[in-house]
């Protein structure tokens, strides 16, 4: 029996086992990285994403030479002046010195918030990658991740390079570069050209003519005397092998560029791929996103992650940071949703018209009832007035009397008399209406006013006035005209005549007519008429225009369109009003010369006070700008927290330090 | 030897008539560098793979050598006809070659002072290759193989001396010649 006795260093089995698995892991990773794996493993990994000191705006400001720095004058609401300066205490005597710098913040928070404008959000943050992670062989790639409501959005990543990783890739493309570049394209490379030439001239010599002449096209294939095909010489004088080898190769050109471009080089659709040649440090990038803004949206969570790889391959993965939250702000945000009505404008006054006829002896003006129809139309004529009075909707404002006469006689005096008629029937109707309006409010009459109560009623003053139309030819023209009595001779006649200027020489002419008798018998009276007009107004209405109940949608669209921060379309429709909600557009587009036309003059609420601070600041008068702000606060305390939300009060609060002694 | 001069005269006459197929005449560079042997084959294309050879070889030239004090000469007539295989095409390419050749031919020995007399008949082998250079020409390179009987072999150890050292008929086989020849295709 033999036995072996020998010194092995690895036993079988296990040995292998161990040895294989330290080769599958040192095949990829070296063992230099290795130790750096364990220790990050170990650690935690550090890369983060970090929130920089915000300095653009106030950076800005302090660039205006016309920014006095130390101090401002403010005047209050009441009318009281103090200074504002930034100060600090002093240690020493505790009192509160003049402090001229502005220090750079340091930003440990893990929010931020951020402005809107004109529909756009700028998410800034920098993405901090500490030196301990950096490896030459290692491309650490880290994706920040955007949620945004229910939804998340990968944004483009960042790539940091390892130079030795970089070498391997580009090493890589020139592999491949090699093999592609022994592909050969022209194919006439493989065929022995000037023996094949020979070879047709000599033994198929029609191609050559063929091919000279060039009058003749044809698909013809020719032979040689001995049946050999130009085709069969082009193969022979081919070699095959080699173009079969260059045929393989172009096949493999993708499997190739699989094999040797293990990790090939992003370009497309990264936010940044850096080399690091040196270790310099952390590194660290500054990151700028800018996204739109939807309604509702009012935070923005961003969180990073990443990978490390080493030849192409992941050997780690570094778990999500922690989250940054950028709180979204906007001048929206100041929207007024009171609703808006329409206006309709209603016709305050109305009229009403009635005629009658009160007869008058001739060259008389005194009302007399006994004589023809007066009684009857006398009456009408109070029934209606009466009624005009007692209407629950109008109220007469005045009666205009017009009387008339008719042509005979000589017009001067019959204007004189048609006044003196119009006069008496004004001063004896006025007398009715007294007497009857009075008589109502003796009896208790009740009406109701504009705003549904019941009330008792009011006597306004109506006001008779009369008018004289002479003699009223007008009318005439129209009654003979219609009369069926006339015949048309008789009407063409009359028309003739009424072409004549003076009336009375025309009433001459007319009586010469044998129409004449029947035109002053019947039409005539009907001219000696009296006409009311009634001027009514509705009642209740102090003014012209009313507001209805029926909402005004252009408004309350483009209210709509505000808070959706579609300020275009707000715009459009909120520019004719120029109200509180179309400054707040003017300031959410930039257009602070049209924003501040519409504040300055509306009373000044802590509201229009706050939104002036802005328009202010923008202008660059910051001591306008700050004493409506502060104002704003003195009536809303809650201002001293929103101005921390917009950027151009909170660079006046940086700058100016604001409201310290509440932090 | 009649009869083979008639032969060849005929092949000739023929392939004049076939002016269709390709023939061709070529002369060896390399049996004229043998002291100047005039040498024409002529070589009939009769399909795509075969062609007809025949040629002819004369060299009656003798040179004064007076070292030796003997005259330096390679005399000879050969009449060869065969075929070739051409396994691309004729007159183009590789070719392989059988030939039945009779060989008259006395020289003296350039090493040592002997004379041959050989006359031999017998069939050869040959390959060799044709580069063309044109149209109408080509270079031939080849060398060939042949073997058959001595018909009558005498070796005389000197010049004058009639004394003989071999006689007689045998078999033999041996190189036949080399080929560098230019060819003209018709």
């Amino acid at each position: 029996m033999k036995t072996r006795s020998c010194f092995c260093l690895f036993q079988p089995g296990a040995a292998w086992a161990a040895l294989a698995a330290l080769l599958l892991v040192a095949g990829v990773t070296s063992c230099g990285t290795q130790a750096k794996l364990r220790k990050m493993q170990k650690d935690g990994p550090k890369a983060r994403l970090e929130l920089a000191d915000d300095r653009s705006i106030l950076d800005e400001m302090i660039k205006n030479p016309a920014v006095a720095r130390d101090t401002l004058k403010i005047k209050d609401a009441e009318g009281r002046e103090f200074l504002v300066m930034k100060a600090i205490r002093d240690t020493e005597s505790g009192e509160m010195v003049a402090h001229e710098t502005i220090d750079a913040a340091v930003v440990t928070a893990r929010f931020r918030n951020v402005p809107e404008k004109q529909g756009k959000v700028d998410l800034q943050f920098q993405v901090l990658v500490p030196a301990s992670m950096q490896d030459s062989k290692w491309q650490l790639r880290f994706y920040p991740d955007m949620y945004i409501l229910d939804d998340v959005v990968g944004l483009e990543p960042v790539m940091i390079t390892g130079n030795g990783y970089r070498k391997a890739q580009l090493k890589g493309y020139q592999q491949y570069n090699k093999f592609v570049s022994k592909i050969v394209n022209d194919t006439t490379r493989f065929i022995d050209l000037r023996n094949l030439e020979i070879f047709l001239k000599r033994n198929i010599p029609q191609v050559y003519a063929f091919k000279s002449d060039s009058s003749y096209v044809s698909d013809e294939q020719f032979f040689s005397m001995f049946g050999v095909s130009e085709q069969e010489a082009v193969d022979h004088y081919t070699n095959m092998r080699a173009k079969r080898m260059n045929e393989r190769r172009r096949s493999k050109v993708d499997r190739m560029y699989a094999k040797y471009v293990k990790s090939p080089i992003v370009t497309e659709g990264i936010r940044l791929d850096t080399v690091i040649v040196t270790r310099a440090g952390d590194f660290i990038y500054n990151y700028t996103q800018t996204i739109n803004t939807r309604p509702r949206l009012r935070k923005v969570d961003i969180v990073l992650s990443g990978d490390i790889y080493e030849q192409d391959e992941l050997i780690y993965t570094i778990p999500e940071s922690q989250p940054l939250t950028f709180y979204i702000s906007s001048v929206s945000a100041f929207a007024d949703n009171t609703e808006r009505y329409l206006t309709k404008v209603i016709e305050r006054r109305a009229e009403a018209n009635a005629e009658y006829n009160v007869e008058f002896a001739q060259n008389r003006s005194d009302i007399d009832l006994k004589l023809g129809n007066n009684a009857s139309e006398i009456a009408k004529i109070k029934q209606n007035l009466s009624e005009l009075i007692r209407n629950r909707t109008f109220d007469l404002d005045s009666i205009v009397v017009v009387s008339s006469a008719s042509p005979e006689g000589k017009v001067s005096v019959n204007q004189k008399i048609s006044a003196q008629r119009g006069t008496s029937i004004s001063r004896y109707f006025n007398d009715y209406i007294r007497h009857y309006q009075d008589s109502l409010v003796n009896n208790g009459a009740l009406e109701v006013d504009e705003n549904g109560k019941l009330s008792r009623m009011k006597v306004s003053n109506v006001d008779i006035r009369s008018r004289s139309n002479g003699e009223n030819w007008r009318m005439l023209d129209y009654l003979v005209i219609s009369d069926p009595n006339l015949t048309e001779g008789q009407k063409s006649r009359y028309s003739e005549l009424s072409t004549v200027s003076d009336p009375d020489r025309r009433e001459g002419l007319m009586k010469a007519e044998k129409s004449y008798a029947y035109i002053s018998g019947k039409l005539y009276p009907r001219l000696r008429s009296t006409g009311f007009n009634f001027y009514l107004h509705r009642k209740g209405m102090v003014k012209d225009t009313i507001q209805t109940t029926v909402i005004d949608s252009v408004y309350m669209a483009g209210v709509q369109a505000l808070r959706d921060m579609d300020y275009n379309l707000a715009i459009s429709c909120l520019q004719p009003y120029a109200d509180f909600n179309t400054a707040v557009t003017y300031i959410a587009l930039n257009r602070d010369a049209n924003a501040l036309l519409i504040l300055e003059d509306m009373e000044k609420t802590a509201k229009v006070n706050y939104l002036l601070a802005i328009v202010y600041q923008r202008r660059g008068d910051y001591q306008k700008a700050v004493e409506c702000y502060l104002n704003a606060c003195d009536k809303d305390s809650s201002y001293i927290h929103r101005g921390k939300l917009d950027p151009e009060i909170s660079a006046l609060i940086r700058l100016y330090g604001l409201h310290q002694q509440q932090d | 030897m009649k009869k083979i001069m008639t032969t060849i005269l005929l092949t000739l006459a023929l392939s004049a008539g076939l002016s269709a197929q390709r023939v061709s005449i070529s002369t060896n560079f390399a049996d004229w560098a043998q002291l100047g042997t005039v040498n024409l084959a002529l070589g009939v294309g009769i399909s795509q793979h075969f062609s007809f050879q025949a040629g002819a070889k004369y060299n009656p030239w003798q040179f004064e050598n007076e070292k030796q004090n003997m005259d330096l000469y390679i005399k000879q007539q050969c009449y060869h006809a065969g075929f070739r295989y051409w396994p691309w095409y004729v007159n183009s390419g590789w070719w392989l070659g059988l030939k039945g050749q009779y060989r008259k031919f006395s020289d003296t020995g350039i090493w040592r002072p002997a004379i041959e007399k050989v006359s031999a008949a017998g069939a050869g082998f040959s390959f060799g290759y044709d580069i063309m250079l044109g149209k109408h020409f080509d270079i031939e390179l080849g060398a060939g193989v042949w073997g058959g009987k001595y018909l009558d072999y005498t070796l005389h150890k000197c010049k004058d001396c009639m004394e003989v050292r071999e006689s007689g008929s045998r078999l033999f086989f041996g190189a036949d010649d080399v080929i560098v020849s230019l060819v003209y295709i018709f």
